[in-house]
């Protein structure tokens, strides 16, 4: 399974959570747990963004790793980093778990993020990073943002944004791209996290 | 192909065509590849840029922990053919096979039965033999009700023959208890025979009774049960020979019969005769009333007991039948207890009897000491032939008498066939004034009959009666004409 696995990774993109996830998909429970102390924060921060409900955002990520563990043979990290792969899946989860709901919960702006970001941020470093990337955030601009968090936290569809906001639907996928690329710029210039 | 493409993949927003040949692509694609893994973590970054920093609770991990413990892993998850449970279950299923047929086997074995080649289950076996069971149960329960019948038929025999059984058992009950009474009524004479006589003897023997004679009548009870044969007979002859007593009975023996005979000549020719007729006396044809008679009564033995010649009012009164019993025990046994049928109507009333019967004769009576001959001689229209087997002892002198009373006759001529026994009264002089019945043939030479004498003019004074064998046709009851209705003796 290792094998296979790091068959499938670039070696010139391989990182540290490739190497987690290969010892994952040979059993370790360990890897599993390290992974899971890298990402578990991730996992459920983007969980409770999407459902706004901490325990089900726990839901989600004990869900996220067991499928993990399950799934792992699947990873093909030629396609995806562990990271990205990590917050499709909790992604994925928060949506199936908000469409069974029959209201959305309000979405967040900037302001609810700066809320969060001073209850929860612990450390200088941490509230440093966290920062940072809300800097980061903050660069781009509004309508890319937001139809960015309508597509990636809320599920909506590149045509209901397009109907919600009143755009086009080029223009919400140029917006989108747009947005991204402006964030790839970003993370590239300050060294990205890998 | 660009990230505009990847960003739809990745969000779920390419439609299925699309996403297949996008698929397709990425398998040949390096390129397309490494784009799709930017995108990737470009989403991941915009994610973690959008979101704040948060940390699940430590259960977390160990619930994770727990499921993954439990769930397959990710080779696993290859579906496999389950060859485990397939097994187990095949095996179940074998096992229960077995066994069902282990069971079948053990208790259903079919064979082939002897039947006609019919082959047949062992149920079928069974129920045949289960029905062959209640039909020989219901065979043997017929058998049994037959049974049942015939002990109902014998039980019902048994009934019948054990009811007529009662009924003759009951038939000898009461015959039993009339001989019962009579052995009592025949055992209180004797006893007050006994008692009659030995006071009587006793005074003879001490001479105080000297001059007197007693007849006694003793002829209604056997001889063989009074026990006179011997001791009393022999002392009745002694004091007749001392001229002291005598009694007049009729044994049944012929040696009595001439003793006896010889006693009564020596009676008849004695002055003085005391005679015991029942319990009365009479002395020379006159009676002697109660405070005269020297029999056994209260003043003189304190006997109160009642008197067995009149009559047992006890007895009288008993279940057995009162027809029978006033017959044996009232008047009509005075006529003959030996047969008690000699009465042949029982209806006819017959009054206990009074006790004023003489018998034998005193001096005035013409015909005493003249027997046979001197009846022979006299002269009435009856002729003299009339009167044969005339025995002095045999002749009844009765004198205001009202009533039955007993005769005694002996020395019986025997009769013919054709021949009957008529019974004559003769008037005070002698002389026959009326045929007053007749004896029965089978009495033999000697009988007692009892006369009823009613109110008859031509009685008047008393009479003599005797007997006569008369060739005429036997009839039919011949103890009734022995009895003779008067009302009153003038």
């Amino acid at each position: 399974m290792k094998a296979s696995i790091e068959s499938k990774l670039d070696k010139s993109v391989m990182n540290q959570d490739d190497l987690l996830l290969s010892r994952v998909a040979a059993g370790s429970e360990d890897a599993l747990k390290q992974l899971y102390d890298r990402y578990s924060g991730l996992i459920h921060s983007v969980a409770f963004k999407i459902l706004g409900d901490v325990s089900e955002a726990e839901e989600v990520v004990q869900d996220v790793f067991v499928k993990v563990w399950r799934i792992v043979g699947t990873f093909d990290g030629r396609r995806c980093s562990a990271k990205g792969w990590l917050c499709m899946i909790a992604r994925s989860g928060s949506l199936d778990r908000l469409r069974k709901r029959a209201v959305r919960p309000r979405l967040m702006g900037v302001d609810d993020l700066d809320y969060y970001a001073s209850e929860s941020s612990e450390g200088s470093a941490v509230r440093e990073e966290e920062e940072k990337m809300a800097s980061t955030l903050k660069e781009m601009r509004e309508e890319h943002r937001q139809c960015l968090e309508l597509a990636y936290f809320k599920g909506y569809t590149q045509k209901e944004i397009a109907g919600l906001l009143g755009l086009p639907i080029g223009t919400v996928k140029t917006f989108m791209k747009r947005g991204l690329a402006r964030l790839r710029k970003v993370f590239s210039a300050e060294g990205g996290n890998g | 192909m660009s990230m505009e493409d990847c960003v739809s993949y990745l969000l779920d927003e390419m439609p299925e065509d699309e996403r297949w040949t996008f698929e397709k692509r990425l398998d040949r694609d390096e390129e397309l590849r490494k784009e799709l893994r930017e995108s990737t973590d470009d989403l991941a970054n915009f994610a973690e840029a959008s979101v704040v920093a948060l940390k699940p609770s430590d259960s977390v991990w160990y619930q994770v922990r727990g499921q993954i413990s439990l769930e397959p892993r990710s080779e696993a998850a290859v579906w496999v053919f389950p060859w485990k449970v397939f097994l187990a279950v095949a095996a179940c299923l074998l096992l229960g096979l077995n066994l069902f047929q282990i069971s079948y086997w053990f208790g259903k074995k079919e064979f082939v039965a002897d039947n006609g080649g019919r082959i047949e289950s062992e149920s079928f076996v069974d129920d045949r033999l289960e029905i062959e069971r209640l039909e020989a149960d219901e065979s043997e329960l017929e058998g049994l009700r037959n049974q049942v019948a015939e002990l109902d038929g014998v039980l019902e025999e048994a009934l019948t023959h054990n009811g007529e059984r009662q009924s003759r058992i009951r038939k000898l009950q009461v015959e039993r208890g009339l001989l019962e009474s009579r052995i009592e009524y025949l055992e209180r004479n004797y006893i007050d025979l006994v008692e009659l006589t030995e006071p009587l003897l006793n005074s003879l023997e001490e001479g105080s009774g000297s001059g007197v004679r007693i007849l006694q009548l003793v002829t209604r009870v056997p001889d063989s049960s009074i026990g006179l044969e011997d001791d009393v007979w022999k002392n009745v002859v002694a004091s007749l020979e001392n001229d002291k007593i005598a009694v007049l009975g009729l044994p049944r023996s012929e040696r009595f019969e001439s003793e006896i005979r010889e006693d009564i000549q020596k009676i008849l020719e004695s002055d003085s005769l005391y005679a015991v007729v029942d319990d009365r006396v009479t002395r020379g044809g006159d009676l002697l009333y109660d405070s005269e008679i020297p029999t056994h009564d209260n003043e003189k033995t304190g006997d109160t007991r009642p008197d067995p010649l009149i009559g047992n009012e006890e007895i009288e009164n008993t279940d057995i039948n009162n027809e029978q019993i006033n017959w044996r025990l009232g008047d009509s046994d005075r006529l003959n207890p030996l047969d008690p049928g000699l009465p042949s109507d029982p209806n006819r009333e017959i009054k206990s009897v009074d006790g004023r019967l003489k018998t034998t004769t005193g001096p005035d009576n013409p015909h005493l000491g003249e027997p046979d001959s001197e009846f022979d001689s006299t002269s009435n229209e009856l002729g003299d032939d009339r009167f044969i087997g005339l025995d002095p002892y045999a002749i009844a002198y009765v004198n205001e008498v009202e009533g039955v009373g007993l005769l005694s006759f002996g020395n019986l001529p025997e009769l013919a066939v054709d021949e009957r026994m008529v019974i004559w009264a003769t008037d005070g002089d002698g002389l026959v004034v009326e045929a007053i019945g007749e004896l029965p043939p089978s009495l033999g030479s000697s009988a007692n009959v009892g006369v009823r004498l009613d109110d008859d003019a031509s009685l008047g004074g008393g009479f003599l009666v005797s007997v006569e064998a008369v060739e005429e046709e036997l009839p039919a009851h011949p103890g009734v004409s022995i009895l003779l209705e008067t009302q009153n003796s003038p």
